[in-house]
């Protein structure tokens, strides 16, 4: 009883440390990455000095977030005189909380077997993983407009109104094209899409040499869910309910930590958006070409259970980090779209051709007999 | 625009190739730099402080006044910088010095740095020796540097907040539903009595919440799913958004003109109360534990065999809600 409410303890721990500190991690990867996109160096300069020693350590900039927080956590937390006291402080624990919880039912490896017990690498298992995932994102958006109406400015208000428009029309491109995927491999489980995609794709044609990863088996619903989700972060080029060059957005009245969280909101929303993408077009957990660790050319390869389990585990920590490389390197190459641009992408690019995608899908299922 | 530049993904990639040419070059370099490759730069910027650019033999910068032991300037007042400046920004007056060894002060030295050309031009084409310098900047010439910010370090705790585990469940189900239910009767009782809209709005949105929970404690986890995605997460999305661009406050609209039809409230409430009663009364006990599957399949089995009619029904209602608010648009439009 104490085990296995321990086992359930760590399962979460991991998820939430996992977000937490890839979540503080990120301002620093933004910072550095954007700097040597640019020909920069980037932030480098927080130091702290080892007393006695007198060495000032600096590694490569890496105690920014530290510093960061330290600065949030002191300043003044001001509040409009005529703001929704409650809302007001309410918003940003609702934007980190949905945010948080999200990558909850994301497998982070198949299973773990210590001695007789079988634990799953996942913090909660559901059957509906995908419709999880989906729902805490799209209540995520409450933070934003809660922030929006609370703050007793306009230029807030407008904000949180056009998270929710944008919010609504990413959210239904992304529930559309996951369709796709859940068709493809027959489950609303997370952990069985991601088993799913372990086996060969078309055997019989290709040998064992391509996995049936999401990418390749749905490269349409890929590149729709990965815009649409990158909408759902509200980071450019989606950044309209924020737009700091014109309205400064949902977020205009709040300083301090307050203001650090939205901030944190967004960095893990993008996470799990990396975690989501990873999860069903990259294979999860998969480690590829070492599925069961059967080589395609025929060789066997057994390793201890343990030695797989963290194979797993590593393979999509890296792959949810190329993921989160991959948004960075977007968000700081395109420049925002204009409010009616976002809305008629989303409206009438993202969601027809995700619904094409469900039709393709369909057709194409038809004809091969059944889901993967 | 062609179709080819409207689709923009083309564009998307290019732009993300290159920005992504520069940063692996860069991190190449950066990486060469560090294993010894002192020659290799990852940035063309530099690190101030530390690091000084050398400066170009054909800099002419800005004007500093060169002081004495005293502090006093050096300037003899000669007049000659005066002459030559073709900006004509500077202006001397001069005085005596007190000490009669020093021929000469300025009594005021000014210098119009907005209508400064730095041209640098010298009486004698060169620096000039004790009186007016060009100075380069960062050179620093004052010795009172302001102490270095970093010197002193404060102290600051940051408290973090510990993570809490998950609920256990089992034996606690009893538990949890009254918590839920309790959750989910505030809501609802919020969400009448409240008088302010959005926070109505919100006492809804939390209300469904707690119902889609009181599902997930009864197996059926898409339902509850589906009632987060559709009820909390779309139509309330746009609820709130409609009342935060729409409802005014009280002091626009005056006193509500249908008032007393809110008693019509009673007797409705009375007819589906009882209603409730009865249908509770007559129901047959509840299944009991998990017999009945809430999964995906087992509703899209009763949806499309059992429910087929009325399931084609609603989505026939729902289209013609949209038509119909297409046609609407189109009217006002």
């Amino acid at each position: 009883m104490i085990a296995d409410l321990g086992i359930v303890f760590g399962r979460v721990l991991f998820v939430m440390m996992f977000m937490l500190n890839l979540g503080g991690i990120l301002t620093w990867v933004e910072r550095k990455q954007s700097a040597i996109m640019q020909d920069r160096i980037g932030a480098n300069r927080a130091s702290i000095r080892i007393p006695l020693i007198g060495v000032r350590l600096r590694i490569l900039g890496l105690l920014h977030p530290l510093a960061d927080a330290i600065k949030m956590l002191t300043k003044e937390d001001f509040m409009p005189a005529r703001a929704d006291r409650f809302l007001f402080s309410l918003a940003p624990f609702v934007s980190v909380f949905f945010a948080l919880t999200a990558f909850a039912s994301i497998p982070f490896g198949d299973t773990l077997r210590v001695g007789d017990r079988v634990i799953p690498l996942q913090a909660v298992t559901l059957n509906v993983g995908v419709l999880y995932v989906f729902a805490m994102l799209s209540l995520g958006v409450y933070g934003v407009m809660m922030a929006g109406w609370a703050s007793a400015n306009n230029f807030a208000l407008l904000g949180g109104q056009r998270a929710a428009a944008l919010m609504i029309s990413a959210e239904i491109a992304i529930g559309a094209s996951i369709m796709g995927v859940v068709m493809v491999y027959g489950s609303l489980d997370l952990q069985d899409i991601v088993r799913g995609q372990g086996h060969p794709l078309f055997p019989q044609i290709f040998g064992e040499w391509i996995p049936a990863w999401g990418i390749v088996t749905q490269p349409l619903a890929f590149l729709l869910f990965l815009t649409a989700g990158i909408a759902a972060t509200k980071r450019i080029p989606f950044d309209m309910p924020e737009g700091e060059s014109e309205i400064i957005g949902y977020f205009v009245e709040y300083s301090g930590m307050k203001f650090g969280m939205f901030a944190m909101a967004d960095f893990l929303e993008t996470v799990v958006i990396a975690g989501m993408t990873t999860a069903l077009f990259l294979g999860g957990w998969q480690v590829p070409y070492l599925h069961g660790f059967h080589f395609p050319w025929g060789a066997v390869a057994t390793l201890p259970q343990v030695l797989v389990a963290l194979l797993q585990v590593g393979a999509f920590v890296v792959k949810v980090c190329v993921m989160i490389f991959v948004m960075m390197l977007v968000r700081w190459t395109l420049p925002r779209f204009r409010y009616d641009q976002a809305m008629r992408l989303g409206w009438l690019g993202l969601f027809p051709l995700s619904i094409l995608n469900i039709v393709l899908t369909g057709i194409a299922l038809l004809l091969a007999g059944g889901p993967a | 625009m062609n179709l080819g530049q409207r689709f923009y993904l083309r564009e998307v990639v290019a732009g993300v190739a290159l920005t992504a040419g520069h940063f692996f070059r860069n991190m190449g370099k950066h990486i060469a730099h560090a294993l010894g490759r002192k020659d290799a730069r990852g940035a063309v910027t530099i690190q101030y402080p530390e690091e000084r650019r050398p400066y170009s033999p054909r800099l002419r910068t800005l004007h500093r006044l060169v002081r004495r032991e005293d502090g006093s300037p050096r300037c003899v007042a000669c007049m000659m910088c005066e002459t030559v400046c073709p900006a004509r920004c500077i202006y001397i007056v001069a005085t005596e010095h007190p000490n009669p060894e020093i021929e000469k002060m300025p009594e005021r030295f000014d210098i119009d740095l907005g209508k400064c050309v730095s041209g640098g031009c010298h009486p004698d084409g060169h620096r000039h020796p004790r009186v007016l310098l060009l100075q380069p900047p960062g050179d620093d010439l004052h010795e009172g540097d302001p102490p270095r910010a970093g010197a002193r370090h404060r102290r600051r705790q940051a408290d973090l907040a510990g993570a809490d585990p998950g609920h256990p469940d089992g034996l606690m189900a009893l538990v949890a539903f009254a918590l839920i239910a309790l959750i989910a009767l505030g809501s609802a009782l919020g969400l009448v009595l409240k008088r302010n809209p959005i926070h109505g709005a919100l006492f809804l949105v939390v209300n469904l919440g707690s119902i889609a929970a009181l599902y997930l404690t009864l197996g059926a986890e898409f339902l509850a799913a589906a009632q987060v995605i559709v009820y909390a997460g779309a139509i309330m999305v746009l609820f709130v958004f409609a009342i935060m661009v729409l409802i005014p406050g009280k002091e626009e609209t005056g006193p509500d003109p249908r008032r007393p039809w809110r008693l019509l409230a009673l007797p409705a409430g009375a007819i589906l109360l009882m209603l409730l009663a009865v249908y509770v009364v007559g129901a047959p006990a509840a299944p009991s534990g998990r017999a009945t599957s809430g999964g995906v399949e087992a509703i899209a089995r009763l949806l499309f065999t059992d429910y087929l009619f009325p399931f084609e029904l609603t989505s026939v209602l729902l289209l013609t809600a949209m038509v119909g608010v297409l046609l609407l648009a189109r009217r006002r439009a």
